[in-house]
């Protein structure tokens, strides 16, 4: 571990040399965070005048690896690689030589967050798993749309029977569709489809 | 006074697994009880030690009544072998040793008892041992968190709890210092570098290390292995937004550029009404309502655990293709 005027743009970032573009603008965003203004997690650690020249250096790591022939050009003279035409790999790729503490994958991420879903079989319990994969708690979706958080814990454990009437159901799907990234429209359309089925069926 | 923990001797011996953090109320307790349950529903078998001295309360957190023998009647020696003391929780291969209560005295047994205590616990024919850890960064604690294979520390998305974590972390690492260096100027330096105000200008263990390899290179380098081989995990509970997800993030990228250490985040809880009504109803959330989202929450954690692994930053910044 070296000292912070000492670390590399890399070590900086926390990542490894082989990072993708995807996973540098990851590092940064996260690390702009956590060395921000209101920064939880930072604010007792380092005083203001510390974490602004950790975001001053942030920014200008930011600067050289975002940048492909600058990337290029720091590796070649800063970190002594000595293939100066490697290519940079593009997202798709898996990445192989993860540094800690980046390292290990987390379990369930494996099974593909892109995972694609057929919107004519959806059901709240995949709704759940595709919220829970980006991380957003249900309590933030409650908040957000000031729904009560019990209809959609009875949507995501495919409780259609317990659901409010299509009225406002239709209104409260969208908005948890809208604040997962799905299509509200659609997804409303499913979950109504199976409510109504259930509550004609018996 | 001599400082050593006991060895791990025995090869297949039960991996424990400590959980402290610091603050009161972070939910060290409910995420023991949890685990631990969790690790059963898994088929493992497991104990849950109550190693809060003085305030023990996790056979609450289980639904079960104070039981008769617990860890005060090993530390006295009013029962012998520690098998005396584990109570049946109700739930399939999870057992309990509940903690000393009320008896003030007990809540700082002397060194020679809680070595011989660890010794008795590494050797239990069990898979998993859970500790749960009083609040506060007494030796006590210290020791306990040290000793375990996975130190396990609970954080709320709170100021004062992530304070405390960081402080906790701060005083695990001097106290491993001051065990493994036994020149006397060094653990002097130790002693000084704990004072946040010493003369040295010594922050953090990063500071202190530099300063010990001026003086001993070797005792330096000691040090330096410690604190790539101390790795406390970290789970952030009762999270309500997004944001409280990526603070265990932050607080992992914080700790190792201040402190130059690895922790890892091994999972986050969410904020859920059932592990209040549980509670209510003096009931493991785990088997009152298996499937909510805390549940969920508590068995990725298990799971990290397990595997050795964690939550990587693509996980929170990744949006669907589909967006």
């Amino acid at each position: 571990m070296k000292p912070l005027r000492e670390q590399n743009y890399y070590e900086i970032f926390e990542i490894p040399l082989e990072a993708t573009k995807k996973q540098i603008e990851q590092a940064y965003e996260l690390a702009k965070k956590t060395f921000g203004d209101n920064s939880l997690a930072s604010y007792s650690l380092f005083d203001s005048d510390e974490r602004k020249e950790l975001i001053r250096r942030i920014h200008l790591a930011y600067e050289t690896l975002s940048d492909e022939e600058r990337r290029k050009k720091y590796d070649l003279e800063v970190m002594g690689r000595s293939v100066p035409s490697r290519t940079i790999p593009t997202d798709p790729e898996p990445i192989k030589n993860d540094s800690p503490p980046l390292a290990p994958v987390r379990a369930e991420a494996k099974g593909g967050i892109f995972e694609p879903f057929d919107m004519a079989t959806l059901t709240g319990e995949q709704l759940r798993k595709i919220r829970e994969r980006q991380g957003i708690p249900l309590q933030e979706i409650a908040s957000k749309t000031r729904i009560n958080i019990t209809y959609f814990e009875f949507l995501e454990r495919n409780q259609y029977r317990s659901l409010p009437p299509p009225v406002y159901l239709r209104s409260y799907i969208s908005q948890y569709a809208r604040l997962l990234g799905l299509d509200p429209k659609a997804v409303s359309e499913r979950i109504l489809s199976l409510a109504e089925r259930l509550s004609g069926g018996e | 006074m001599k400082m050593d923990l006991p060895e791990r001797s025995n090869p297949v011996a039960s991996e424990i697994w400590a959980v402290g953090g610091g603050k009161g109320g972070t939910g060290k307790s409910f995420l023991a009880a949890n685990l631990g349950i969790s690790l059963s529903n898994q088929g493992k078998r497991v104990l849950l030690i109550d190693a809060d001295l003085g305030c023990a309360n996790l056979h609450t957190c289980l639904g079960i009544d104070y039981p008769e023998a617990t860890l005060s009647d090993l530390l006295t020696g009013r029962i012998k072998r520690i098998e005396q003391a584990i109570v049946p929780t109700g739930i399939p291969r999870l057992g309990l040793i509940s903690g000393a209560q009320d008896i003030l005295e007990m809540a700082n047994p002397k060194y020679a008892q809680k070595m011989r205590l660890l010794r008795q616990i590494q050797e239990l024919d069990v898979e998993y041992i859970i500790l749960d850890l009083g609040a506060g960064t007494a030796f006590n604690i210290l020791d306990f968190f040290l000793i375990a294979d996975q130190g396990i520390l609970a954080v709320l998305p709170e100021p004062t709890s992530i304070e405390n974590v960081y402080r906790f972390i701060k005083s695990v690492f001097y106290r491993r210092f001051r065990k493994i260096a036994r020149e006397e100027p060094v653990r002097e330096i130790i002693a000084q570098a704990m004072d946040q105000k010493n003369e040295y200008g010594i922050k953090t263990p990063y500071d202190l290390i530099e300063q010990v390899v001026r003086m001993d290179d070797a005792v330096g380098e000691r040090l330096k292995q410690e604190i790539y081989a101390l790795r406390p995990k970290l789970v952030v509970n009762q999270v309500r937004s997004k944001d409280d997800i990526t603070l265990g993030f932050s607080m992992r990228s914080s700790c190792t550029k201040y402190f130059g250490i690895t922790v890892e985040y091994v999972g986050y809880v969410e904020y859920d009404d059932h592990v209040w009504q549980a509670s209510k109803h003096r009931r493991p959330m785990m088997s009152e309502y298996p499937n909510c989202s805390s549940a969920r929450g508590i068995n990725n954690v298990a799971t990290h655990l397990l595997k050795h692994e964690q939550l990587t930053i693509d996980y929170l910044v990744d949006t669907a293709p589909w967006r």
